[in-house]
């Protein structure tokens, strides 16, 4: 395959895998709630998520390294540890928010019981994380997420007032009709949360190392992680306006992921509902498949055991029951009955707090000279990692008591 | 006290802020939000008649959606269940009334595909719902 079209698929490839079902919960609600005040917190997002998986894709691509191998080295045995199980609880939550919200989607196929189409879900995304080969997961979650792409396409056709839009690029104060500050500000930590969750990180290094990343690919991956990133980016921001300009007027507060569908179908009738259907199917299903395939990734790294979904089944059997056992966690989970959406605000809030422990390991090794030699991050990367390091400890600091205050956001 | 330790007492006092006994009485502030989520409910109840009667959804959503608000809807009943001061009596006989009201129209959405004068009728009287949920919430 030529690379020009190798680089084209990685970057479908990230867009349609971006956007999973926190983002659509934090997104839309966050346009509901404060019209287009947060979309800067979308660009801020894109810039860590971006900057973050780059360094860790290109720590995989030279070091063979992926990150929880880096967490253990560089953070000792104790603490590691304790990542560990935090971002795997993390991990499991978000996949069973994501199972419920296959199952939620395979309902409106046939409407039938929601355990019955849990199990359902849970069932054919194992046999296909099963059957398919790290590429083609990619491929099929991915390419089949892009039909989220009719958010966008909604977001134009509400005739939006676009001099507001571009306002909420800049950080503003939420208006006096609008909810509270300590609101505002859950949203602003919600949101951005959605769009750095750790299993992303995880995922994309260790996915650097299925494809067998060396250095000749770190273009590719400079390319995949910022261009991708940038239009699932772009896509955020499509719900964030398609949640002001069609659910805040009408008075609705999205609170379950049914009601996500309304903002395609209203302004693009039939065509609108079905893609989107699809575009979240995919998407959240991908999701799921990312966090289960993460969990097990972490286990086999930090134990250090053989690892790969590029192996067979057979030659990694400890990885295969951990990502296996990932979703049958998960679906337990889910099957309690809880509404996916109030599972993935606490896996996101939660996540939040991971972040800086999971982060914080990548910029030191990407910033060690010793260890990478001519690709140690530049001068420019290196500031914007401390930055944004910052920022995430700031956000993790503030989460919990945020989501105490705020009632989950609801004032 | 150990990191350990710590983490304990933080996800119990998480645990802690999500519950709520039933034998508490309802503030104003809950009686607030309760009105607030009523008048979502009620638009996007608004929504799913005015989309299924346009043909733009399909009957097997407006059934999983229709459900998906009726859990929302006892969810609100079951959060308004609790004593009341009498200075919120009146309001919250009110806000349960409303939230009936939307429980028995949230059950005849998806049972009328070929009748838009009945979707149209059930779209209004949602509408009044939202309207009322609303004035519910800006009471002084």
């Amino acid at each position: 395959m030529s690379s020009v079209l190798e680089l084209a698929l990685g970057i479908m490839t990230a867009l349609g895998g971006s956007v999973d079902i926190s983002q659509l919960v934090f997104a839309i609600g966050a346009g509901a709630k404060f019209e287009y005040l947060l979309l800067w917190v979308v660009v801020l997002g894109t810039i860590g998520i971006a900057l973050y998986s780059e360094m860790s894709g290109r720590i995989s691509a030279v070091l063979k390294e992926p990150t929880f191998e880096i967490v253990r080295t560089r953070l000792g045995w104790g603490p590691a540890f304790g990542i560990l199980v935090a971002s795997n609880i993390v991990n499991v939550l978000t996949c069973a928010a994501e199972l419920g919200g296959v199952a939620v989607i395979l309902q409106m196929l046939v409407p039938t019981n929601y355990r019955l189409m849990l199990l359902a879900g849970t069932t054919l995304l194992l046999v296909t994380v099963f059957v398919l080969r790290f590429k083609w997961i990619e491929r099929v979650f991915g390419l089949m997420g892009l039909g989220l792409i009719v958010y966008a396409v909604a977001a134009v056709s509400l005739e939006p007032d676009w001099s507001e839009v571009a306002r909420g690029l800049l950080p503003q104060l939420p208006a006096s009709a609008m909810p509270g500050t300590s609101v505002y500000f859950y949203y602003v930590v919600g949101l951005f949360s959605s769009m750095v969750m750790p299993y992303q990180v995880h995922f994309y290094s260790s996915g650097g190392i299925e494809d067998d990343w060396t250095p000749k690919d770190l273009p590719i991956n400079k390319v995949t992680a910022g261009v991708g990133y940038l239009l699932g980016g772009v896509l955020t921001m499509a719900l964030i306006v398609v949640g002001g300009a069609l659910y805040l007027p009408q008075g609705l507060d999205p609170q379950r992921l049914s009601s996500t569908i309304f903002g395609a179908s209203v302004p693009l009738g039939r065509v609108g509902f079905v893609l989107a259907l699809i575009g979240i199917f995919f998407a959240v299903g991908g999701a799921a498949v990312e966090t289960a395939l993460a969990t097990a990734y972490n286990f086999a790294q930090f134990f250090r055991f053989p690892w790969g979904k590029r192996l067979k089944p057979g030659e990694v059997p400890l990885f295969t029951l951990c990502w296996m056992g990932a979703f049958v966690l998960s679906l337990a989970i889910a099957s309690s009955g809880a509404n996916p959406v109030e599972i993935v605000e606490y896996s996101v809030v939660f996540a939040v707090v991971v972040l800086p422990l999971t982060y914080y390991p990548i910029l030191r090794l990407a910033d060690d000279k010793n260890m990478m030699g001519k690709h140690v991050n530049s001068p420019v990367i290196r500031v914007l990692g401390w930055v944004y390091l910052g920022l995430i400890c700031v956000a993790a600091a503030a989460a919990v008591p945020l989501m105490i205050i705020t009632h989950m956001g609801q004032g | 006290m150990n990191l350990a330790a710590r983490i304990a007492l933080l996800l119990f006092a998480v645990a802690a802020a999500g519950c709520d006994s039933p034998n508490s009485e309802l503030d104003a502030r809950e009686l607030t939000s309760a009105a607030r989520s009523l008048a979502s409910l009620a638009a996007e109840a608004q929504l799913l008649a005015r989309e299924w009667s346009s043909g733009s959804v399909t009957l097997a959503f407006a059934l999983v959606h229709q459900d998906a608000l009726q859990q929302e809807s006892l969810k609100l009943a079951r959060q308004l269940a609790k004593p009341v001061p009498d200075d919120l009596r009146s309001a919250h006989e009110r806000a349960l009334a409303l939230n009936s009201r939307l429980q028995i129209g949230l059950g005849q959405i998806a049972k009328a595909p070929a009748q838009p004068a009945q979707l149209a009728r059930l779209e209004q009287d949602f509408k009044r719902v939202q309207a009322e949920a609303k004035s519910l919430e800006a009471r002084p």
